[in-house]
């Protein structure tokens, strides 16, 4: 790890990885042991070895893995999900949106004019905010990595998108119904996690989901990784520093959160955007399907 | 004897030793985005490669 000025042997590798995420996790107040977390577990590398790592340092987790559809790529991600939960002895929580909502990802670009990657998104973010208040987790936390959050960084910073930059963080505290959301691997790049799933015989879903091509974020990423090449440590400089500077973007008084009419969980809006995309996708489908 | 390491669609056929470095500077990889596994092991970029070895490129950037 040239940026760290490190070299490790795979045993002192993997400890280090463990009390990394320790410390990330305590220096920036995320959770503690009496907590109850709610790890959202994808089948990629970065959720799975957050799950594996959290169980081993002894938190109180809760596993939810959210199918979404795709043919072929949703499947062989909930195998490795299952792969892990059978590791682990754990029976995680599984929303299958098919059966919960009667519609896909896939059908939102079917049958919807709909970005699938923003309704994705947006199923995502309301299926761990709803089955943590279910499941009475008071936090949920994501995979999301330095290289998710430096590329998420540059993009807002070249657009001087300043809501987003406002709440680009590692902790998102709870607010109006919304619960809190910590990100414990955000100053680890991917190929750190990868070699740490490596050795530790985690193996994950390897290929991309089928709506990713052209995706920004991986143009983003791939540009940090060459300037990573002949200025290691340049990424987790760029995200460090942008922290420790993050409040000039904060503003004085939030938006208030209330709850949705239909579902119940945190909008600014009437009827909040989950609703208002299954019910957009699902007549669509019924007209076009 | 010569070693042919693939990496999604691209491919390169070493007939003798080099350094994991080059071999990725001339599949043109960004050693960034991948680790590498020889003969079962993670290896740095030191490392020398060649005909006998078993290798492999693991990719490991994603669209998140």
């Amino acid at each position: 790890m040239r940026h760290h000025h490190l070299a490790l042997c795979g045993d002192c590798f993997t400890t280090w990885m463990k009390n990394q995420t320790m410390r990330n996790i305590r220096r920036n107040n995320m959770f503690r042991q009496e907590d109850k977390v709610l790890v959202c577990v994808s089948g990629g590398k970065d959720s799975l070895a957050l799950w594996f790592i959290l169980e081993s340092l002894g938190y109180q987790i809760e596993a939810m893995h959210i199918d979404l559809g795709i043919p072929d790529y949703s499947a062989r991600s909930r195998d490795f999900v299952m792969q892990m939960a059978e590791r682990l002895g754990r029976e995680p929580i599984i929303v299958d949106i098919g059966l919960d909502l009667g519609i896909t990802v896939e059908d939102a670009q079917k049958y919807s004019k709909r970005n699938p990657c923003s309704v994705c998104g947006i199923i995502k973010r309301h299926y761990m905010n709803s089955v943590a208040v279910e499941r009475g987790c008071n936090v949920v936390a994501t995979g999301h990595n330095l290289d998710d959050e430096a590329s998420t960084l540059l993009m807002n910073t070249l657009s001087w998108n300043l809501d987003y930059l406002a709440h680009q963080s590692p902790v998102s505290p709870p607010h109006d119904g919304l619960v809190k959301k910590v990100r414990p691997f955000c100053f680890f790049g991917e190929r750190e996690i990868g070699i740490f799933s490596f050795l530790n015989g985690i193996d994950w879903v390897r290929e991309e989901c089928p709506h990713v091509g052209g995706s920004s974020t991986m143009e983003y990423k791939y540009l940090l990784t060459r300037l990573e090449e002949d200025h290691p440590g340049i990424r987790r400089h760029f995200y460090a520093k942008f922290l420790q500077a993050r409040h000039v973007f904060e503003k004085e008084n939030e938006t208030t959160l209330h709850p949705c009419d239909r579902c119940g969980m945190a909008t600014s809006v009437g009827t909040c955007a989950f609703c208002r995309a299954v019910e957009q996708i699902s007549e669509a489908k019924e007209k076009f399907g | 004897m010569s070693l042919v390491v693939k990496y999604e669609d691209k491919e390169l056929e070493l007939t003798k030793s080099t350094t994991v470095k080059r071999m990725l500077e001339r599949m043109d990889i960004p050693p960034e985005t991948v680790f590498v596994v020889v003969n079962g092991q993670v290896v740095t970029q030191d490392e020398r490669v060649g005909p006998g070895n078993d290798v492999q490129i693991i990719k490991v950037i994603s669209g998140g």
